[in-house]
């Protein structure tokens, strides 16, 4: 399933309604909504979108007022009078209220940063709430467990398990409730429209039951549709194939779909479900052994991914203890096919799907909350600052008899009323945030997520309230109500307190810290993206583009008929005025497509596997691929020659590890000794990141029905010549479909996606962190200046050069920073293990990246505290000292 | 009617459009006449407000419709006023006309 891009369409405002919805008491919530909703429509049909949506925001935020004046006066009304104790806290809102009033820049300043920080860290709870915290949409999803077999001598586990062991688990174990298995089949789908391919899943008996899910519309697969070797042809639709290709038609249920050219009759609709999973298909259908697939029948064959759903209060352990029973009772009595899958492993479904996101999402999450942390201890350095301004305040306040609680409530009032309106910020724009991140995000998401509201987001906006009103409140408190505070008016203090000033230089240190491992970890990142972008890939990719085409199985029966069809499609593609050369190949970059067998290198323990590539006889050519020694396959060779292929580089090294020449020499293969002829350049097909595989290309006529890439070089853009190049391929068979359409630099730009989304996230984050850190370090060395500017007269006024006073002052600023630093490079190097998975050629313990990032951050403070110091150098004694 | 139990202004107001709109009042066209007669912008919350406090009072009654009979068709939740709201708003504008003379001539006072 694709991840659904939220549609703005013509509602009204959703914050709006979402107001009002939890205003409104639960009994009128549908009716007033709706109502409202009807006159919207009204208006947005008379007048314009925009016009409709402002009245509707109005009318929200005039409804809102009555609706809780409403709800609260009947709880009242009903408990009897609460009034007399909420009084003192009406009361101390006022006064926070009041001081916010008074103090507007310096509120207004506090509310936008910590709303920036609000929105940020908010965006990134709701997509790691949609993703990783939600439960999966099935029933009692901890239960549901994919099954994959291995033995103490392999190297890796089995993914896939044959059809007749998966049923034979099903017999005898006891601790599943049900075990199922499905396996992944693309089909031509015709009759409707341009011919496609589309995603379909085989599911085997009770695959719904076994994940847990009820279909909605029609029926479940039955007995009798797995039965007869599947002759009744049936299909399920998932929920968005629905929704798209039939527009949610519920009397599409009991037609035919023309899938494969055969008709299958759909019997029902599965649910909305907000997870990929077993895959992104459209259509489901029954699991069977296919009639002429005589492998689907064997059981040394593994094809298919075994589920199942853990009976009631049985551990993943239980289970998988009796499954390897199951497994070594098998392989006694199969020991040609079953010999080395004696051990079941369990893996959770959960793990499976949503496991390889946790680090990726977490890395996000870090950051955030290093933001956010930066950004509290900011408001935190500026209210420390204003709450000393307000000593003759609090001095005057204890005086008339307010006792320090009285004080506390007050400074807590006033944190709460910023951070609520904060909150109010961060719950506009987080939305628009996460829809902004799952617009650039690089791939598909295994599960569905969007900007909306929700009582997790609103309990995460809660207790981010929470957290920083303390966190803004209670050093404040300390400092206000200290008991040994002077009841002082202020006017003439000529000096600060050690101890007033260490607070603000804990949170510059802390600060610098947040933000050199922010800094140190976007520039790895951003090294990792150059470092990607000159690895030498083997191929040249600009202008060419690559595809599939698959001819149709009823048109083109035979291995010769297909490759007439290659042939012949790659002959006419060549005439297109502009395309310079076209080949095809079983095996193409960046496509994840293989197909490999294990050979054992003269002297080595383990097997190594190496991918075949049939390829024709311009694929050399077509790719940009050099051919380093001895010649290509000649067009004789590739039209029926036998025993003669090329290897390349990387294959060279396995079967030559001394370095000596291959070509002449001969390997074995399939049974058969190979000559190799010539030897081509290493590509590598899995993207800059991975190194190349040892690749095998034998003659083209040796593919037989292999679905085969076909690959077009040409001048320009060769996105222009697809018109052409389907139009040919069409005159030569129409129902073909033509899939995974993409030039090669668009696929080498998505293979390094998820880097480069990565390091812009981080750098730009990086970069919030410096500004904030920068204005920090600068708030505090000004108002440590402007507290001391009598000091600094008496200095100057007793000879003092002023050099020597900016240098006090920016070494006052300077030492905190540098404290951050050593305490930020420590923090970077413990977590390195963490950064370095997401790294390529570099690594955050290179000093040299460490070194950049203080330095960087070194400079930031140094100049940030000059031009806070720069004041104090250019005071006039006489001004300084004269008497306020 | 109970001793002392007045009702507010825009409580009047929404009971005046009850009586005036009868079988089809709901929430939008309440909202709407009052707005209309009135001459300022009101807001449904206040509506929906107000007519449940007077639902309390025993004034109002509701009645949920069934859902209309075209695509997104639904429920609707009329009010109408109940025996003992149509005597408390015949009340209320009795008194006013008695209170205010200018209102005499055109409401004669029942009672």
């Amino acid at each position: 399933m694709i991840p659904a891009k939220r549609v703005r369409g013509g509602g009204p405002p959703r914050l709006a309604e979402w107001l009002l919805r939890i205003s409104a008491p639960p009994a009128d919530r549908g009716f007033l909504t709706e109502d409202l909703r009807e006159e919207f429509g009204a208006q947005a049909a008379r007048a314009d979108l925009a016009a409709a949506r402002r009245w509707y925001w109005r009318q929200a935020l005039r409804s809102i007022p009555p609706l809780l004046r409403r709800r609260i006066g009947a709880r009242v009304s009903q408990i009897g009078s609460v009034r007399p104790s909420i009084a003192p806290a009406v009361d101390d809102a006022r006064q926070g209220a009041r001081w916010i009033a008074r103090n507007g820049w310096l509120a207004s300043v506090v509310v936008v940063t910590l709303g920036i920080a609000f929105a940020a860290a908010l965006a990134g709870f709701s997509v790691v709430h949609a993703i990783v915290l939600r439960p999966l949409p099935f029933t009692d999803p901890d239960r549901l467990v994919s099954i994959q077999l291995t033995s103490p001598t392999r190297a890796r586990t089995i993914r896939s398990s044959s059809l007749q062991d998966v049923d034979d688990w099903r017999l005898r174990a006891r601790t599943f409730e049900a075990i199922s298995a499905y396996t992944p089949q693309a089909y031509r789908l015709t009759g409707r429209g341009e011919p496609r391919e589309v995603n379909g899943q085989r599911v085997g008996g009770d695959f719904d039951r076994v994940i847990g899910v009820r279909v909605m519309l029609g029926r479940a697969f039955e007995a009798s549709d797995f039965a007869g070797g599947g002759a009744s042809h049936v299909a399920l639709l998932t929920h968005g194939f629905w929704r798209r290709e039939f527009g949610g038609d519920p009397s599409v249920v009991g037609t035919t779909l023309q899938l494969d050219e055969q008709p299958y009759r759909i019997v029902g609709v599965l649910p909305a479900i907000d997870v990929s999973y077993p895959g992104d298909e459209a259509v489901w259908v029954p699991l069977v052994v296919r009639t002429g697939a005589f492998w689907e029948a064997s059981r040394g064959t593994g094809w298919v991914t075994a589920v199942g759903r853990l009976a009631a209060g049985v551990g993943i352990d239980t289970a998988a203890a009796e499954l390897t029973a199951v497994a070594v009772q098998l392989a006694r009595e199969y020991p040609k096919s079953n010999a080395d899958k004696t051990i079941a492993q369990l893996q959770p479904v959960r793990d499976e799907l949503i496991g390889p996101l946790v680090t990726a999402l977490g890395l996000l999450a870090a950051a955030l909350a290093a933001v956010v942390l930066i950004a509290f201890g900011n408001i935190g350095n500026l209210l420390l600052a204003a709450v000393s301004e307000r000593r003759p305040e609090f001095a005057v306040r204890t005086a008339i008899g307010a006792g320090r609680l009285r004080l506390a409530r007050q400074l807590i009032a006033e944190a709460l009323l910023l951070s609520l309106c904060a909150a109010m910020i961060g719950l506009v724009v987080a939305p628009v945030l996460v829809d902004l991140f799952l617009a650039v995000y690089p791939s598909p998401l295994p599960r569905t997520a969007a900007g909306r509201y929700s009582f997790a987001l609103l309990g995460a906006a809660a207790a981010l309230v929470f957290s920083s009103t303390l966190a803004v409140a209670l050093p404040q408190i300390v400092r206000a109500t200290r008991p040994n505070a002077r009841p002082d008016t202020g006017a003439d203090r000529t000096t600060t307190s050690r101890g007033e000033r260490t607070a603000g230089y804990v949170l510059i240190a802390a600060q610098v810290a947040l933000s050199l491992m922010l800094v140190v970890s976007g520039s790895a990142l951003v090294r990792t993206m150059s470092r990607l972008a000159l690895v030498e890939t083997g191929f040249r990719p600009e202008g060419v583009l690559t595809f599939l085409a698959k001819p149709s199985p009823q048109r083109f029966r035979t291995a010769a008929d297909a490759h007439a069809f290659y042939e012949s499609a790659i002959d006419s593609i060549r005439q297109i005025p502009g395309v310079k050369a076209t080949a095809t190949g079983t095996v193409t970059p960046l496509t994840s497509r293989a197909w490999s067998f294990g050979i054992r290198p003269p002297g080595a323990r383990t097997d190594v596997l190496v991918a075949v590539n049939i390829v024709s006889p311009d694929y050399p050519a077509a790719l940009g691929v050099r051919l380093l020694e001895g010649r290509i396959l000649t067009a004789a060779e590739q039209n029926n020659g036998t025993g003669v292929a090329m290897i390349n580089q990387a294959l060279a090294r396995v079967l030559a590890p001394d370095g000596e020449s291959m070509v002449g020499r001969r390997m074995n293969y399939s049974g058969q000794a190979w000559e190799i002829v010539g030897m081509l350049d290493d590509v590598r097909h899995d993207g800059p990141k991975r190194p190349a595989r040892p690749e095998l290309f034998i003659p083209w006529h040796m593919a037989g029905k292999s679905v085969q890439a076909i690959i077009v070089r040409v001048d320009g853009n060769p996105m222009r010549l697809l018109p052409h190049i389907t139009e040919r391929i069409r005159a030569i068979d129409p129902t073909a479909p033509i899939t995974d359409v993409a030039t090669l630099d668009d696929r080498l730009h998505r293979a390094v996606a998820a880097e480069r989304f990565r390091a812009t996230l981080l750098a730009a984050l990086a970069g919030i962190a410096v500004i904030l850190a920068a204005l920090g370090t600068y708030s505090v060395t000004a108002y440590a200046v402007a507290r001391r500017t009598r000091e600094y007269g008496i200095r100057l006024a007793l000879g003092a050069p002023p050099s020597s006073i900016r240098r006090r002052a920016i070494w006052g600023a300077l030492v905190p920073a540098i404290t951050g630093l050593c305490a930020g490079c420590a923090a970077s190097l413990a977590s390195a293990q963490f950064l370095d998975a997401f790294l390529y050629g570099v690594s955050v313990r290179d000093p040299r990246v460490v070194a950049v990032g203080c330095a960087a951050l070194l400079g930031m403070a140094a100049v940030a505290a000059a031009s806070a110091a720069g004041k104090a150098a250019r005071l006039d004694p006489l001004t300084a000292l004269r008497p306020r | 009617m109970p001793k002392g139990q007045f009702l507010g202004e825009f409580e009047l107001y929404v009971m005046s459009a009850l009586s005036l709109i009868g079988d089809d009042a709901y929430g939008v066209t309440i909202r709407q006449e009052i707005e209309r007669r009135s001459g300022r912008p009101v807001a449904m919350g206040a509506v929906y407000a107000t007519l449940s406090r007077l639902e309390e009072k025993g004034y109002v009654a509701f009645r949920v419709s069934d859902p209309l009979p075209v695509q997104g068709g639904r429920a609707r939740k009329h009010a109408k006023l109940t025996a003992s709201g149509r005597r408390a708003l015949a009340h209320s504008t009795a008194m006013l006309a008695r209170m205010i003379p200018a209102l005499s001539g055109t409401h004669g006072g029942r009672r």
